[in-house]
């Protein structure tokens, strides 16, 4: 891997004459909320340690789209969703999330519209520093080593510049004369030192390398029922955790016509109580303290496959949304210290 | 083979009309909705109901006077599928957000003690307090796209799908900040979604209008709203506003654990 | 080249043919089904106990278990009872419908440890649909196992499905049947009667070193049958048994059949009972 420096001077210039590489995206605030979001100038973009309401997922698994159109010669896929993107201003954890949901999309069979998604889309990362809610030191997800083009480190008087990809060093040629290679002792030095004032900024930590262990031993515990009883079952944290992946498939007629229609795919919850319905109305799931059980054993135990690794990045989202304040902070350390949290 | 087309009759009782004014105005599909089907009885858009057999009706509006109990039972009767649609269809509407009042009364004044509510009672019953009802289309006012989408499999022989989850889902993928967060007074995690969760997009709290949520967790929210400052009256008030007969089930619940 | 035909669309279902349709008892129909495409008719392989996506355009989805057997080719066979929306519909096409298909899925039994032994197949209920296509695939090369007990218990003589088929199947000396309703409705009921796991006692000795087990059932089921199985010191990593999740994708990636860490679609339907002591809710 490169590594390059940069002036901040040549940023907005760099960054907005990635247009050629297709449409750029990023983190941007609408209405007061930040939204990965087409980006029209350099001003929307914020490029700070906030997160944005939904993760970068949703730019790769969408919360809603046609996943065929089908008429009486059969179903024909619909992929008006590719696009050429550029997605600026990616965080650590982000990427590593999308990492994740490469785990679950990517292995066989691919799910294609994941992929042509990934494929149409380079990632720009840039550092952050540490948010309220971050954990990612404690998910070991605070830095990345794989899955962007291009990764800006804000060293406040140059840039770092890690060059993931053969299609990120493209980028760089683009504007070849902004970059130097010449990378001193003293620049190392400098970004060294960042690290440890960022690794000091982290305000809160949970004990997630003994998580599975605990998680295994409490699969009994009456703390699912303390938070059973409490959750609303409203499905926010999954919409916004960035390793969630879960959709639902739903056929919708025409009007017109007896057999033409669209087959359509939307995010789901395994907090909702149709869930894991099946045939004769039996449910494995019904009660909230399972619903959450599962949930939990994804994020901090294993995840998807066999002997995988637990999903959480550490966003903090679900500390930021959960209205009762269920979250991997609150659950981990009531399994840790079998102790409720107080009111 | 000559295409069949279902014979469709729309109705309309106590309620804004508003409903059926929605359908009529869905212009872009109207045509096709009007090609598609064989329109036998329309109260609003013809001043001349056939009154004959039909295969699915829509009935707008809660039932509120003896002459209105035996015409939906006449109705249904007729109709092969019947579909309640809007709030007050559904759920009574806030005609019945003193739902049963005559037994209940007694009981809700011994759970929630004296409480003033603001309106007079006008007693209107949920269409399936008269009658049995295939397929609900909750709403104040329905959501076009839902309606459609129901109408569509309906009048193409397939089973309409359900959407069993709280407003909040829409609302999250609709990317809005949780009112709860702020310590609002949104009842979207007790409310059945399909709205495209209309309010919160406006940040306007959820006030019910889709009727319960079935699986909400309502001695949870209660508390929790309880804990904003909002007044225990005031949450009981809202839910029943447009909870209507449906939302009793869930109260007693509540009444219950008190 | 179009996009839709370079990329590889594993969600994509293709149009198959009713080709015969019968009613088993009340509810529950037998689909004989073919792919238009003749090729693939042919090519679509598969390993008894996988299941396949059905599609109704405008209705929706769902799995269904293979009730036919890979060594018969050609034609899909499947048992379908009527619960909701998709298979409401489904009961309403008639011969020479098109409906829309796509898989195999699923991991399918463990043939290769089946093999040269004895084999104990425990069905009950609905659970005989997809244990057909094993019972088959057994009979169809029956020289490479040895004793074959077939244990197929339903609630009722009018609940015994494929009672033709599997009366016939009795008389063959390469079989053992055994068959039991839970109660005689009938009174022309000629088999057993009791609970399936009654069945056990008139099975001749068995050598738990050199058996295997196969099961389906509804959930209940599966804890007394394991119970006689276990009686007979049958190795608890020699007991396969099918269950069921709900399934939206079947290839991994919707996440409904999910199940502790793993997702049920792919590294199942078929557990051994070893595995379901390994992963929590499992049963
Ligand atoms: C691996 C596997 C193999 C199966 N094999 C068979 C089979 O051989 N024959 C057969 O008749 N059925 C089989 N099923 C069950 C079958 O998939 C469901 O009955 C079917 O989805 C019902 O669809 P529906 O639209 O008619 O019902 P719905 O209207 O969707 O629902 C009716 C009932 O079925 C439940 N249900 C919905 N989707 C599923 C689902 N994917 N899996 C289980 N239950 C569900 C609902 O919760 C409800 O209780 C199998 C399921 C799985 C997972
Ligand atoms: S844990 Fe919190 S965010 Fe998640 S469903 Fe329950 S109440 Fe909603
Ligand atoms: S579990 Fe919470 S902190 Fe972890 S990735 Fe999901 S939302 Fe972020
Ligand atoms: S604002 Fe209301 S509807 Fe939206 S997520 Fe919060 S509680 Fe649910
Ligand atoms: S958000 Fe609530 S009140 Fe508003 S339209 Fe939806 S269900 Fe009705
Ligand atoms: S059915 Fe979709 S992950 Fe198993």
């Amino acid at each position: 891997m490169r590594i390059l420096k940069m002036k901040p001077d040549f940023l907005k210039e760099f960054l907005m004459g990635l247009e050629g590489f297709g449409a750029l995206y990023g983190p941007k605030r609408q209405s007061g909320i930040l939204k990965y979001a087409p980006i029209e100038s350099y001003d929307e973009l914020v490029l700070d340690g906030e997160n944005t309401l939904l993760p970068l997922k949703r730019l790769f698994h969408p919360m809603r789209f046609d996943m065929f159109r089908f008429d009486s010669r059969g179903f024909e896929a619909d992929y008006s969703i590719f696009e050429k993107r550029v997605i600026i201003g990616v965080h650590p954890c982000e990427i590593h999330g999308i990492l994740k949901l490469d785990e679950v999309f990517l292995v066989h069979p691919p799910d294609p519209y994941y992929a042509g998604l990934r494929k149409n889309s380079a990632i720009i990362g840039f550092s952050c520093l540490p948010a309220e809610n971050a954990l990612c030191r404690s998910t070991g997800t605070d830095i990345v080593a794989e899955g962007f083009d291009l990764f800006f480190v804000d060293l406040t008087d140059f840039y770092l510049v890690w060059v993931g990809s053969s299609f990120g060093y493209d980028m760089i040629l683009e504007k070849e004369d902004f970059f130097d290679e010449n990378v001193t002792h003293e620049d190392i030095q400098i970004y060294i030192e960042w690290r440890e004032k960022r690794n000091r900024m982290f305000k809160k930590s949970f004990n997630f390398r003994d998580m599975p262990d605990i998680i295994e031993l409490s699969y009994k515990s009456e703390i699912w029922d303390y938070f059973g009883k409490k959750c609303l079952s409203c499905g926010q944290c999954t919409m916004v955790c960035p390793t969630c992946n879960c959709y639902n498939v739903t056929d919708v007629l025409d009007l017109a016509t007896e057999t033409s229609g669209r087959r359509e795919r939307m995010w789901d919850s395994c907090m909702f109580a149709d869930y894991s319905l099946v045939a004769g109305g039996h449910n494995f799931r019904h009660a909230r303290a399972d619903r959450l059980k599962l949930w939990y054993t994804h994020k901090l135990k294993a995840f998807a496959h066999k002997y995988g690794s637990p999903a959480c990045v550490g966003c903090g989202r679900c500390v930021e949304t959960c209205p009762v304040d269920i979250n991997v902070l609150t659950v981990s350390e009531a399994l840790t210290s079998c102790e409720v949290p107080e009111e | 083979m000559p295409e069949y087309k279902p014979r469709v009759g729309i109705y309309g009782f106590t309620g804004c009309a508003g409903d059926q004014l929605l359908i009529i105005h869905t212009e872009d599909r109207l045509l096709d909705f009007f090609n598609a089907v064989e329109m036998r009885s329309f109260v609003m858009a013809s001043s001349n109901p056939l009154e004959t057999e039909i295969d699915i009706a829509f009935v707008e509006g809660s039932i509120s006077t003896e002459e209105e109990r035996q015409h939906i039972k006449e109705i249904r009767d007729r109709a092969g599928v019947l579909v309640a649609i809007g709030n007050c269809a559904v759920s009574g509407g806030p005609q019945a957000m003193f739902a049963k009042d005559g037994s209940f009364a007694r009981r809700l004044k011994q759970v929630y003690g004296d409480i003033k509510f603001i309106t007079n009672p006008v007693e209107g019953a949920p269409l399936d307090e008269v009658v049995s009802v295939d397929y609900y289309l909750p709403g104040c006012p329905i959501s076009q796209s839902q309606a459609m989408a129901l109408i569509a499999r309906l009048i193409h022989g397939a089973d309409p799908e359900e959407f069993p989850h709280p407003v909040c889902h829409e609302c999250k993928l609709n990317e809005n900040l949780c009112l709860l967060l702020d310590q609002k007074f949104c009842l979207g995690p007790l409310t059945l979604g399909g709205c495209h969760s209309a309010c919160p997009n406006n940040g306007l709290p959820c006030v019910g209008c889709w009727g319960p949520n079935p699986d909400g967790n309502f001695e949870e929210q209660l508390g929790l709203l309880e804990s904003f400052g909002i007044p225990h009256e005031d949450i009981i008030r809202r839910v029943r506003n447009f909870g209507g007969y449906k939302i009793l089930a869930h109260i007693e619940k509540l009444s219950g654990k008190r | 080249m179009s996009l839709s035909e370079q990329i590889e669309n594993p969600f994509l279902p293709e149009p198959a043919r009713i080709v015969r349709q019968y009613d088993l008892i009340k509810d529950h129909r037998f689909f004989q089904i073919r792919f238009i495409d003749m090729n693939r008719a042919m090519s679509f392989d598969y390993v008894p106990g996988q299941f396949a996506m059905l599609s109704i355009p405008g209705v929706g989805e769902a799995p269904f278990s293979i009730s036919s057997t890979p060594s018969r080719p050609g034609i899909l066979e499947m048992g379908i009872r009527r619960t909701g929306n998709l298979t409401r519909a489904l009961f309403k096409k008639k011969d020479n419908d098109i409906v829309y298909l796509r898989g195999p899925y699923g991991n399918g039994f463990k043939i290769e440890p089946m093999v040269e032994r004895d084999i104990i197949i425990v069905a009950g209920g609905l659970g005989v649909i997809p244990l057909r296509s094993i019972l088959y695939f057994v009979l169809d090369n029956r020289d490479q196992f040895d004793e074959l007990y077939f244990l197929y218990g339903a609630r009722n003589p009018n609940e015994f499905l494929f009672k033709n088929e599997f009366f016939q199947i009795k008389a063959r000396e390469d079989i053992d049947c055994l068959y039991s309703v839970d109660k005689d409705t009938t009174g022309d009921w000629t088999e057993n009667t009791g609970v399936v796991t009654s069945l056990f006692q008139k099975l001749p000795k068995i050598d738990p070193q050199t058996t295997t087990a196969v099961v389906c059932g509804p959930p209940i089921m599966y804890k007394f049958v394991i119970k006689e199985l276990l009686k007979l010191k049958i190795p608890k990593n020699m007991i396969q048994m099918t269950l069921e999740r709900r399934m939206k994708c079947g290839v991994g990636k919707c996440g409904h059949c999910a199940l502790d860490h793993i997702y049920t679609c792919i590294d199942g339907p078929i557990f051994t009972y070893w595995d379901t002591l390994h992963f929590r809710e499992l049963i």
